[in-house]
């Protein structure tokens, strides 16, 4: 048997042992595939789907972070799998292996598992991004739904980046295994722990490099923040990873010297424990903890904008459907028409609201419209804004939200019929109140007693009818749009405009976007969570053995119960709420970028579902483990 | 008075659904008064882990009581049984059971600690036992800096320390070279004679034997014979020789440290 050959046997005989590194490999490479074949979706280089092009420099930010969380993941993954098999690797060299063709064949096997992962993964990746996009494009009702993509330059990207990944790693373990001697190998078991010990240094490190993270993160405009966004991140990641090694640590030792809170109950058992567990996990942690800055930013930053666009979409859009009656003969279309079809397509409506208006001419030109200060306050209580009040001759100026180049200001003189009156004109409302026809592109509201004096003087063929239907959920509004649209011709935009045409595609980009998000964070979530599970069982060996002990001495069920709660606990909130204080800072960045929305109440919401989540992932670990660890 | 008292305690192992039993102990009786250094010997098999866990209320008996201190632990709850444990009975194991998360200080604490007792009346305690054990010096040390007959002497004085009406050990010299064997027998002695402690103690060594004042012994579940310490060691440990050659001449499964 050739050398190759005893090494595919060897890997074939123990698959069970290879299978958690192998499928956290797999992981790891399906993960970042998917981020890469977003990235390089000619659609989203291209700009054809804006939003996803505007999200893109974020994703290549969290490329990057996969990449690094890849890493630690699998480095982790690896030494926790050779672990296991160290008393095989010193029986292999009692037997006369020589440490060459232990490395050999460490490296033998990395190799077929590592590019075994690669290529199953990115297929993987390749068919969950082909679902991902079909149940997209089903859920949002697109017409071209997103294309099924094999980007090449996502699949070498992947192939060649966790190649040279694996590669470094399965360098550092046959680093490792090539050191060992054989009586370490052996008993490698039964080496008693040592105590975790932690570098001043590097603890006043942690804390300068977090400081430094959270305080750009806080201090800098959105210059500062675009150019020092890669620094933050850093700073912010190494910070992480020295606070868990070693601030966590010093934490500890500090503890242990607060005599009267250490020697009280079960504390004594709790923090010195602790001091281990943390010292064995504090890769995972820093991991979990990176993971949930991840996941809280990216899916708090993708709801913002969706919010914003929404938000956004209903100012500019006052009404999901409008029409303007303006007393032709051969109407195209009544109300009646628009109530019919939204009744076939089950759009239920919210209200509906018809105002009538009066045109007028300024320097002889149509102009906008005149409407009256109770129709304008009627339409605005139905939008939830504040009434205004207009004193006779005077006029407050409302936008239509399309950029105009007749500017009025102060005195107007306007022609309404024949008449010219005078307007002072003595504000000015940013939000539409009505659809932007270009009849109605500028709405002065007036008092209503002037008004009613001029709509005397005006044929009743030229006053103005307009009609806003507002749906319970307009982002489905699309196929009721088109059928409109369709009855009333395409050329129609002067008296009939939908909400969707104007703002659904760029909603549904924003959308699309919004899930793309959502479900890498859960896929994220999954693996921060799994990471700690899988931790935990590894330890439950060791555990078991202390518990058994402590139980023979006399300590209750009910507090090894709080012993082992306290202890899950902390390993599965302690990254969590380093994650939160980490995504706390990156919304304040957030907050400077995005200067004028509130980004608070959305973050607020992210954070309680995240815990909740985070808390049901935590009772099932502990009734797992309390399961498998204290039979009763 | 009595400390510790077993009236016909029973044992049988069975599985379920299957007719197969085993009769580890049979109307064991035992009974211990205060201040007394009971050896338990026999050999392997005989029933004397048996008796040791259900004396440490750790198993519980087919048939059978036990009273300790006037208490009866198998009539208590879990919850109870585990404070009764805790406050009334001392451990010691053949391999220490210390926990190496904490120092050889921390782990002499722990049944105070979980005792609630104030930080500075933990401190007295623990300088008091060590000093008594002899490990004054290896307090702040890590359990794998020390060694085995000191670690037995730290697991000696965490079983002490909340003075316990007894304490039960488990063929504590089993992991021990004859010196060390030596030092925490003595240690073990000297705690008999000058905090009058009550010691209850299973074991295969007659050296270790030796040392008690009185020893039962032990076979196929069932007592064998007993024998009383006189003036002499030297002369005990001979006559526990000659008793384990009547037990059944097995002499080859005991590993005497001669003294």
């Amino acid at each position: 048997m050739k050398f190759l050959q005893l090494t595919l046997k060897n890997l074939q005989g123990n698959w069970h042992r290879y299978i958690a590194f192998y499928l956290s490999s797999l992981f790891s490479v399906m993960m970042f595939y998917i981020y890469a074949a977003i990235i390089y979706h000619p659609d989203v280089i291209n700009g054809q789907f804006r939003a996803a092009y505007f999200v893109r420099p974020g994703m290549i930010a969290a490329e990057y972070i996969v990449f690094i969380f890849s890493f630690f993941f699998i480095l982790y993954s690896c030494s926790a799998f050779l672990k296991t098999r160290k008393k095989e690797f010193g029986l292999l060299t009692l037997f006369g292996f020589t440490k060459r063709q232990l490395v050999k064949m460490v490296f033998i096997e990395n190799m077929v598992i590592s590019i075994s992962a690669i290529i199953v993964g990115i297929l993987l990746g390749a068919v969950f991004s082909k679902l991902f996009f079909m149940a997209l494009s089903n859920l949002l009702n697109v017409d071209s739904p997103i294309r099924f993509m094999l980007p090449l330059q996502a699949v070498l990207l992947t192939f060649f980046g966790f190649l040279l990944l694996f590669g470094i790693i399965t360098i550092v373990m046959a680093f490792r295994v090539g050191k060992s001697e054989i009586i370490d190998l052996i008993r490698e078991a039964r080496k008693p722990k040592k105590p975790p010990v932690y570098s001043r240094w590097l603890v006043a490190l942690a804390v300068l490099s977090l400081g430094t993270g959270y305080g750009m993160a806080a201090i800098l405009d959105i210059a500062g923040l675009i150019n020092g966004l890669i620094t933050i991140v850093l700073v912010t990641t190494l910070g992480t990873y020295f606070f868990f090694t070693q601030g966590s640590i010093a934490f500890l030792g500090w503890l242990t010297k607060r005599k009267k809170l250490y020697y009280r109950n079960i504390s004594m058992v709790v923090i010195s424990q602790m001091g281990f567990k943390i010292k064995d996990n504090a890769r995972t942690l820093f991991s979990v903890a990176i993971i949930s800055a991840i996941i809280l930013t990216a899916i708090g930053s993708v709801s913002l904008l969706f919010d914003d666009l929404k938000a956004g979409s209903s100012v500019l859009v006052p009404h999901s459907f409008a029409y303007l009656d303006d007393r032709r003969e051969n109407k195209a279309l009544v109300p009646d028409q628009i109530r019919g079809v939204l009744e076939k397509e089950q759009l239920s409506i919210n209200y509906e609201a018809q105002v009538e208006m009066l045109p007028f001419q300024v320097n002889g030109n149509n102009f906008g419209v005149l409407m009256k200060e109770s129709d304008y306050n009627h339409l605005a209580k139905l939008k939830e804004r504040t009434p205004i009040e207009v004193i006779s001759g005077q006029s407050i100026l409302v936008n239509s939200g399309r950029p105009s180049d007749n500017k009025l200001e102060g005195n107007i003189q306007l022609q309404i019929g024949n008449q010219t009156e005078q307007l002072m004109l003595t504000g000015k409302i940013e939000e539409a109140i009505i659809a932007p026809f270009k009849q109605t592109e500028q709405v002065l509201v007036v008092n209503d007693k002037d008004y009613q004096k001029w709509l005397q003087t005006i044929p009743e063929k030229n006053i103005l009818v307009y009609h806003g239907i507002e749906v319970d959920d307009w982002m489905k509004s699309g196929a009721a749009a088109t059928l409109l649209k369709e009855q009333v011709g395409n050329e129609s935009t002067e008296f009939f405009l939908t909400r969707y045409e104007i703002a659904g595609e760029y909603m549904q980009i924003s959308a699309l976007t919004f899930f793309v998000g959502f479900l890498i964070c859960i896929l994220f979530f999954l693996a921060a969570g799994s990471l700690l599970y899988f931790r935990l069982f590894t330890e439950l060996q060791e555990d078991r053995q202390q518990y058994n002990m402590l139980s023979k001495i006399g300590v209750s069920a009910k507090e090894i119960n709080r012993i082992v709660r306290r202890q899950i606990a902390f390993i599965f909130y302690a990254p969590c709420i380093v994650g939160i204080i980490h995504a706390v800072f990156a919304f304040i960045a957030i907050g400077t970028v995005l200067s004028d929305t509130s980004v608070w109440g959305t973050f607020l919401l992210v954070i309680g579902i995240f815990l909740g989540l985070q808390t049901i992932y935590y009772l099932i670990a502990k009734h797992t483990y309390k399961k498998v660890l204290l039979p009763e | 008075m009595k400390v510790l008292e077993a009236d016909r305690l029973t044992k049988i192992y069975s599985t379920k659904g299957s007719s197969l039993s085993y009769h580890a102990l049979e109307d064991f009786s035992i009974s211990v008064e205060n201040g007394e250094f009971v050896g338990i010997m026999g050999p392997s098999g005989s029933g004397k882990t048996t008796l040791l866990n259900l004396l440490a209320t750790i198993d519980k008996p087919t048939s059978g009581r036990v009273k300790i201190n006037g208490t009866e632990p198998y009539q208590l709850k879990n919850e109870e049984l585990a404070l009764f444990r805790r406050r009334e009975l001392g451990f010691v194991f053949q391999d220490f059971n210390l926990l190496d998360t904490m120092s050889i200080k921390d782990n002499i604490l722990l049944p105070l600690v979980l005792e609630n007792i104030p930080v500075r009346e933990l401190e007295e305690r623990v300088l008091e036992v060590a000093h008594l054990l002899g490990i004054e010096s290896i307090l702040s040390k890590r359990t794998y800096e020390v060694s085995g007959g000191q670690q037995q002497r730290a697991a000696i004085a965490r079983a002490m320390i909340h003075r316990p009406a007894i304490l039960l050990a488990d063929e504590l010299t089993g992991n021990l070279d004859s010196k060390s064997a030596k030092s925490v027998m003595e240690s073990l002695v000297r705690l008999n004679v000058e905090r009058e402690a009550t010691i209850l103690m299973v074991t295969h060594d007659p050296f270790a034997a030796s040392f008690c004042k009185r020893i039962l012994f032990i076979k196929d579940g069932h007592f064998f014979s007993e024998i009383r310490r006189g003036e002499n060691r030297q002369a005990f440990f001979q006559k526990i020789l000659d008793s384990l050659s009547v037990l059944g001449g097995d002499l080859h499964e005991i590993s005497p440290t001669y003294p």
